[in-house]
């Protein structure tokens, strides 16, 4: 069989125009309102239009950062804030990735499950922190507990959405040399499934940020989130924002480290990032 | 030619159950000899696919039997099927792609490896071995999936309308490639399309099947000689084939249309 060159190096050299450069371009654009953002607050504190009192300059926090880190608090909050997130990130995505393969793949699992977890889903995890404090006691369980809770939910439901939503075809192009359903499972329904379950785990990261700085506030004692608290408990605004800015790099570090994973590992997915996806909570 | 290597009998394909249930196909009795090119035309709805499925164990029969020698030879790859869409797997590369059928039945990996290249470089996709999909143009894809079928060493092609959503170019470049494809390994192939043209340029036979459920309402030879090219379309004989059938399938997409109608008034 003869093969029209042109034909084929058309279409990769249309792939390369469409792939990284722009891609790098709109990162840069990305920086543009961060920084403006920063020095519009940096000249209107300086001008006195905002109340350095309460809204602190991004000087008078870079200051403030460098001094905490000095006094030996404020990394070890953040290593403690890092470690949760991680833990529950890593357990409830295995165990969301599993049960989701499960519900996704056999619908009688799916339908004894889904009700109840769909009702457990819409509860605000964070309300259900008081029930695990009771359970777990005091300590670090019941706060990795949450987080796992809540990435297991989004993990699960993008993964259970995955699988049923792979196109027959592919399935039917595996079922046509009569693989077995393990073979199905690693061939078609797993690596089919991989952009979602990153879509997934990339909401998965922000909530678990945000549950975790919440759990530390209300139980107290260590991490960002209780730093935050604590430090505008006792009117050290410019810490609470140090706080702040040091959760804000934590959270965007950690999705940007998920994207990464995830282009890489689907980087037959064309040439797209995997989705962006905002959630409110 | 004793033994047919597709024997079809009283075949009937029935979706759904009870008195829900729709006629999909049938009933329907075709043999198909070994080494013989097939095409199954019918009007959209006939069940020219669930065929198509059944042949491959996609689908069950309702009724009747299909019969495949290779499976009473018992034979490895009884059937093999290119489908037009979702043909190939976006997330294998090309060399794993056409691998694909090797690997899931066990071949050893160097051997699976060294057969896969050999259909890379006979299919002209030397050089796009790591390629994704996504990179390859729509003819190159279906390259691949007629690859990954044809890698197995399957006793039936089963090929369900593969070049359905090409341009008619590549439509016709790939037509010829199938007709040399073809004569080099005389493989049996069950070809369904809405074609005419197509089925009557690659085929031995040509069977027209009625509107659903399709039933078989012509069964013609096509007397071209082979080694083929494209331009017997330019037959006089094809011509007039061509016209004979286009009038009988043209009476079905009638009928077809009358029954919606009167299915949704």
């Amino acid at each position: 069989m003869s093969v029209p060159q042109a034909e084929a190096q058309g279409s990769t050299a249309a792939a390369a125009v469409a792939g990284s450069r722009p891609a790098h371009r709109r990162a840069r654009i990305g920086w543009i309102l961060p920084l403006s953002l920063v020095l519009l607050w940096e000249g209107l504190t300086a001008v006195g239009v905002i109340d350095d009192r309460f809204f602190p300059p991004p000087s008078t926090i870079g200051i403030g950062a460098v001094r905490m880190v000095a006094e030996g608090d404020l990394l070890g909050d953040t290593l403690l804030t890092i470690t949760r997130i991680a833990a529950g990130f890593v357990i409830g995505g295995i165990l969301g990735y599993l049960t989701g393969l499960a519900t996704g793949v056999f619908l009688t699992a799916r339908r004894i499950v889904e009700p109840t977890l769909s009702a457990i889903y819409t509860v605000p995890k964070i309300a259900l922190l008081p029930v695990f404090l009771t359970i777990f006691g005091f300590g670090e369980a019941p706060k990795i507990a949450l987080v796992s809770l809540t990435v297991f939910f989004y993990v699960w439901i993008y993964t259970m959405e995955a699988v049923v939503q792979i196109p027959r075809g592919y399935r039917d192009a595996a079922r046509s040399f009569r693989v077995t359903r393990r073979q199905e499972l690693v061939h078609v329904v797993m690596p089919a499934t991989l952009p979602s379950v990153f879509t997934g785990l990339r909401v998965a990261i922000a909530v678990a940020v945000l549950v975790t700085i919440s759990s530390e506030y209300i139980v107290g004692g260590s991490g960002l989130g209780y730093l935050i608290f604590n430090s505008r408990a006792l009117f050290k605004i410019e810490d609470a924002f140090v706080g702040i800015v040091v959760v804000a790099f934590l959270g965007y570090t950690l999705q940007l480290l998920v994207m990464r994973i995830g282009a890489r590992v689907t980087r037959w997915h064309g040439s797209a990032p995997v989705a962006t996806v905002r959630v409110n909570v | 030619m004793s033994e047919p290597e597709v024997r079809i009998r009283d075949l009937r394909v029935v979706y759904g159950d009870g008195r829900s249930g729709v006629d999909a196909l049938g009933p329907l009795d075709l043999d198909v000899m070994r080494g013989q090119f097939v095409s199954i035309v019918g009007p959209s709805g006939c069940g020219k696919s669930t065929l198509a499925r059944v042949l491959v164990g996609l689908a069950d029969p309702s009724a009747g039997s299909v019969v495949l020698a290779a499976n009473e030879r018992g034979s490895a790859m009884p059937s093999a099927i290119v489908f037009q869409d979702h043909a190939i797997f976006p997330w294998k590369t090309v060399l794993q792609n056409i691998a694909f059928g090797l690997t899931v039945s066990g071949v050893d990996h160097a051997q699976a490896d060294a057969r896969a290249r050999s259909w890379v470089h006979r299919m002209g996709l030397t050089g796009f071995e790591d390629s994704y999909p996504s990179a390859l143009s729509g003819g190159m894809q279906q390259r691949v999936g007629v690859a990954r079928a044809l890698a197995v060493e399957p006793d039936v092609l089963v090929m369900d309308e593969p070049f359905g959503s090409l341009d008619a170019l590549l439509r016709d470049v790939l037509i010829e490639e199938l007709l040399g494809l073809h004569q080099d390994l005389r493989c049996t192939v069950v070809f369904i399309t809405h074609s005419l043209e197509e089925a009557l340029v690659l085929s031995d036979r040509v069977v027209v099947l009625s509107a659903r459920p399709g039933r078989i309402l012509a069964d013609r030879a096509v007397p071209f000689p082979r080694p083929r090219t494209l331009e017997v379309r330019d037959d006089p004989a094809f011509g007039s084939l061509r016209q004979d059938l286009w009038h009988l399938l043209r009476s079905q997409v009638d009928v077809g249309r009358s029954a919606d109608e009167r299915a949704a008034g």
